[in-house]
């Protein structure tokens, strides 16, 4: 997904990872939460995510929908 | 209005880069008292934009929390039929969908969660609604469904105004399964048809006609990235994509569209879709369908298009070709909007709509409220 405020491409991995690509030079930046909920992972590490990862405008966050399972939706407000 | 779908088509290629190409398909509800779109194009009507409950900053930054109000999954949000009618068996006629999902009763593989997530976005966040709109997706084999479900982030709950969209469950097989002829659209690929024709009349309040006047609902599929929200015109749109089971023998050729507004769905079978990268034989580039009308008192009011025939073959119970299919049905009551169909309010009739395969030229749309859609040929419009 994009992250408009911060310009980046964001993608979800695995658990709680996250990884910050600079849509400039594509270099990846992992972000690994050390607190809070951990989102289940998706099929293929987060591969198959798709669009279940989006940007929520309201809350600046990132939601992530990572399988049929998951309970809600998790929901990530990144450090601004 | 061709320059709307033009972009909704750039974004989808985008969005799919690296996956497969074409596909679409859908069907019924329980919330929608919309009739059938068979006049002029509705102009886009504005969603309201509600405030959000959760207040801005609800959410701890740099963490992630959980976001739920009613513990439910997509899984436990799924339609579970309840063996009321017409939501009671497949198309076979004997497979019950009573007291199971739909892929259940298909016997699809996988669970729910290869149904929204294998190789499928499972559907799009819309912003205007604040909804996460899960339809249409299926996965390898894994069966599924034309049903609507939404996760509403304003209340942290799904379908909280109940399931948008209920499966056409009598239009359905099961996974591994041969439609009937008179379901898949245009009688192709009987085991991954691109549209499934509403033969009953069942599921009317989530169809709307398609550009050529098919009452038929968009079949599920492997999403991949084929999908994209149309801001201001309440509608995702979805193209490509491996139909329901048959990876990778079916493909979604034909785009379609829901409306998140009206809760239809509606098959964009007048357009001309860009060539794509394909892994089986190209589609019928045209489906060309004629409505003829006939009683024991009038006989046949309405010449067929008279085509030339190809070679083939149909196990069709009525007049099938590989160009040409003909279903022969009851007509339906007078005042019964059903596209593709004639009506009887004092006779027996029938309704026989022929499809036909053309090679080269598409006829002109009726109407359409997808952008794009005219009385002129997209290809005359580029």
């Amino acid at each position: 997904m994009y992250d408009p405020v911060a310009d980046a491409y964001i993608h979800h991995s695995i658990g709680r990872t996250l990884v910050s690509i600079n849509p400039t030079s594509f270099v990846g930046t992992t972000l690994s939460p050390s607190g809070g909920d951990t989102p289940p992972t998706s099929n293929t590490a987060g591969e198959w995510e798709y669009y279940r990862l989006f940007y929520w405008s309201a809350q600046d966050a990132y939601v992530a929908l990572p399988t049929g399972d998951t309970v809600g939706v998790y929901v990530y407000p990144p450090i601004r | 209005m061709q320059r709307r779908i033009s972009a909704a088509l750039i974004i989808l290629m985008l969005g799919t880069l690296g996956s497969l190409a074409l596909g679409c398909a859908r069907h019924p509800s329980g919330s929608s008292a919309a009739s059938l779109g068979q006049g002029s194009p509705p102009a886009p009507t504005p969603v309201p934009n509600p405030t959000p409950t959760p207040v801005p900053g609800a959410f701890a930054r740099g963490q992630w929390t959980q976001f739920s109000n009613d513990k439910r999954s997509f899984a436990g949000a799924l339609f579970v039929g309840d063996g009321s009618a017409p939501y009671d068996v497949l198309a076979d006629g004997a497979t019950s969908v009573k007291g199971q999902t739909l892929q259940q009763a298909e016997i699809g593989s996988g669970g729910p969660n290869a149904q929204l997530a294998a190789y499928s976005a499972g559907g799009i966040y819309v912003p205007s609604i604040h909804q996460f709109v899960a339809l249409l997706t299926s996965g390898h084999y894994t069966g599924g469904s034309n049903e609507v479900n939404v996760f509403d982030l304003s209340s942290g709950t799904w379908n909280p105004g109940g399931r948008p969209v209920n499966p056409t469950v009598r239009l359905y097989m099961k996974v591994g399964g041969t439609w009937p002829i008179s379901i898949a659209y245009g009688g192709y690929h009987l085991t991954v048809p691109v549209g499934l024709i509403d033969t009953g009349n069942d599921y009317s309040a989530n169809i709307s006609a398609s550009q050529l006047g098919i009452q038929a609902a968009p079949v599920n599929r492997q999403i991949y990235g084929g999908i994209a929200d149309m801001p201001g015109w309440n509608k995702i749109f979805l193209f490509g994509g491996f139909g329901y089971w048959d990876a990778p023998g079916g493909d979604a050729y034909v785009g379609c569209t829901y409306d998140y507004v009206t809760k239809k769905y509606q098959l964009l079978d007048a357009e001309t879709w860009p060539a794509v990268v394909r892994t089986t034989s190209p589609p019928p580039p045209g489906i060309r369908p004629t409505v003829e009308c006939s009683s024991p008192r009038r006989g046949r009011s309405t010449p067929i298009i008279p085509v030339a025939p190809r070679a083939s073959a149909s196990r069709s119970s009525s007049t099938a070709t590989a160009a040409v299919r003909t279903i022969v049905r009851p007509a339906a009551p007078c005042g019964i909007p059903i596209a593709n169909a004639c009506c009887s309010s004092a006779v027996p009739a029938t309704s026989t709509t022929t499809f036909r395969v053309e090679s080269s030229v598409l006829p002109p749309a009726r109407h359409s409220p997808f952008p794009g859609a005219g009385s002129q040929r997209a290809g005359d419009r580029r």
